[in-house]
């Protein structure tokens, strides 16, 4: 059964689901038992819904019987991230807060009544249009705020290629999932680098649009001037056809961008002789393990030998982007996370008879830890006597990181660099340390900030550990094929 | 900028400004943290900005602006039966109001 499912692409199983050579029933029931098998190990799904997911593959084989067209996606299971809206399935951003009651008991993985979305995010739509097959929703740093999965209320995800160690965050869960061959792919999302980590985490494809590309409508907000809906794919190619489907304006959010869509998929046979790469060398220097260098080092010389032209650049402002980025999101965040205050939805501490102790103490009872440290720092930097200094000045230092890339740009086409300094680290060994955890995410947040599309591609793996090492590509905004056409090189290369 | 340093009390009055009512040992343990990251976020300083306008979005002056007109909205019903506490007119909440 699992061999229906195992080691296929996203194009591959939609295109097979399409030409009848398989049905969708079949390749979601392989999913399904893939699910079984590995999920209670390595914890990529809070929640897996097989009859949901069985009624959607028949209605798609039900389609193809009567002669209707299939969607890109037809057949294809693909998980979310438990922070994307589905009105079909509970949605808790892998937080109490989202829960009726926490959980029934200590070191319980089962949510009390999670909350249940009266709609679906516009990319949970846009997948459901094209056929695809959603069999869960997978877990995650609570509220997206994280790089280790380790700050989910329910349970940690490991990383399969190594089950002691983290598939990354917050998006680990889902990585987990198309790492492990649960599914070919999976939607997260990407605030500071959350879907291009655990995509180097774990050996997959993770690509982050450019801010406004993709809707944030039914994204639970982290930093709305940050977050993106992100795909993981096995391949560059399967996160093309993903990407093509969810790109897209959308009346529904405010800040998602008119231009058109380009065919995607197409990007990625295109040759890339003469595509000019610049390598910062900010991104070298100390604190970059050996074994991922060499990796990053040795994709860009392969590239070189396709004919791609490759250049030293500078991001003078580099060092700044995690001071700013962390002044930034976390200023967002306890703006956005004042939504969660026992009214509406979700958790409500039972008792207090005034207004101000419920908020309190609903709030403390649901958030975890790194949620309160990150509405606390938020709440600092934008408070009386701090703001100019931390708030005002860290948007100063975007916009120096803006122009950093605009220069470069000027020079070059696409920016390779690694995604993170180290391969995945071993579970526990950093939660002690969030400054720590902070810093790692380096390489990641300048293209957040700059709202630029950005792609992590497996690139080998360590000679040390072992563990699988991503590249890292930047693109100008919306220019995603030409991340799709390298990143396939990428791959042609790390095959040969 | 005088390197600011996070006492207590003031992360008391934080919590309280962020709706957030920590105990003593959150307290305690949240002080040494924040000051750890306080110190780091400073060295924004030592970025030249003068003369750099701030960016609060990346593409966008403006929110774009769409017709005063009507729309449907979310299924009442599907929306109070997610609430902790509903009557049939909205959410419940404790009287916040003074009615006298």
């Amino acid at each position: 059964m699992t061999e229906l499912l195992g080691g296929r692409s996203v194009a591959e199983i939609a295109d097979a689901v399409i030409a009848g050579d398989v049905s969708a029933e079949a390749i979601t029931k392989a999913a399904l038992a893939q699910i079984d098998a590995q999920n209670p190990h390595l914890g990529a799904f809070l929640t897996v819904a097989p009859e949901l997911a069985l009624e959607q593959a028949r209605g798609v084989d039900d389609k193809r019987a009567r002669g209707q067209p299939l969607g890109a996606l037809a057949g294809v299971p693909i998980g979310l991230k438990d922070s994307l809206c589905t009105k079909d399935q509970p949605t808790t951003a892998a937080s109490r807060i989202l829960t009726a009651g926490g959980i029934t008991a200590p070191h319980s993985q089962t949510p009390v009544r999670p909350y249940q979305p009266p709609y679906d995010a516009q990319v949970v739509e846009l997948l459901r249009r094209a056929d695809a097959v959603l069999p869960g929703k997978c877990n995650m740093d609570e509220l997206s705020m994280g790089s280790s999965t380790e700050n989910s209320a329910f349970r940690v995800a490991r990383n399969p290629a190594d089950p002691n160690r983290t598939p990354g965050g917050s998006s680990g869960g889902t990585a987990a999932a198309v790492a492990s061959g649960m599914t070919p792919a999976a939607l997260g999302s990407d605030t500071g680098g959350s879907v291009r980590q655990p995509a180097s985490f774990t050996g997959t494809v993770g690509i982050k649009p450019s801010f406004g590309r993709v809707s944030r409508s039914g994204l639970i907000a982290f930093a709305s001037s940050l977050d993106q809906v992100g795909a993981f794919a096995t391949d560059v190619a399967g996160a093309a056809r993903i990407l093509e489907v969810i790109a897209g304006h959308d009346r529904k959010d405010a800040t998602s961008l008119p231009a058109p869509v380009p065919r995607y998929p197409q990007a990625c046979g295109r040759p890339v002789t003469g595509l000019r790469l610049g390598v910062p060398e900010e991104y070298f220097a100390d604190g970059l393990h050996p074994e991922v260098e060499q990796q990053v080092r040795t994709a860009i010389a392969d590239l070189g030998r396709l004919g791609v032209t490759v250049t030293a650049i500078r991001l003078p402002h580099t060092g700044a982007a995690v001071a700013a980025y962390v002044v930034l999101a976390t200023a967002e965040c306890s703006s956005n996370l004042g939504r969660f205050d026992g009214v509406r939805y979700g958790l409500r501490s039972p008792g207090p008879d005034d207004i101000h102790e419920l908020y309190g103490s609903t709030r403390c009872a649901g958030f975890g830890t790194e949620v309160k440290r990150r509405i606390m720092l938020g709440t600092y930097v934008l408070s009386a006597g701090y703001y100019e200094a931390y708030y005002r000045r860290a948007q100063r230092v975007r916009t120096l990181i803006i122009r950093d890339f605009a220069d470069a740009f000027a020079q070059v086409d696409v920016i390779a660099t690694p995604v993170s300094p180290t391969v995945a680290f071993e579970l526990g060994s950093r939660t002690q340390d969030p400054l720590a955890m902070y810093l790692a995410d380096v390489y990641t947040t300048p293209a957040s900030l700059a709202g630029l599309p950005a792609m992590s591609v497996p690139c080998g793996l360590g000679r040390d550990s072992g563990l699988p090492v991503g590249i890292q590509l930047t693109a100008p905004v919306l220019e995603e094929e030409r991340l799709l056409s390298l990143g396939a090189a990428v791959e042609q290369v790390v095959r040969s | 900028m005088d390197k600011p340093v996070i006492e207590r009390d003031e992360l008391r009055r934080l919590s309280r400004l962020a709706h957030l009512e920590l105990d003593d040992h959150e307290l305690d343990s949240m002080t040494a943290e924040l000051n750890s990251i306080v110190a780091y976020l400073s060295t924004l300083e030592a970025v030249a900005v003068e003369g750099v306008p701030a960016t609060s979005h990346v593409r966008l002056e403006r929110l774009p602006l769409r017709p005063d007109q009507a729309q449907p909205s979310l299924d009442r019903e599907a929306v109070l039966d997610q609430a902790p506490a509903a009557t049939e007119t909205g959410f419940a909440v404790p009287t916040f109001v003074d009615e006298g």
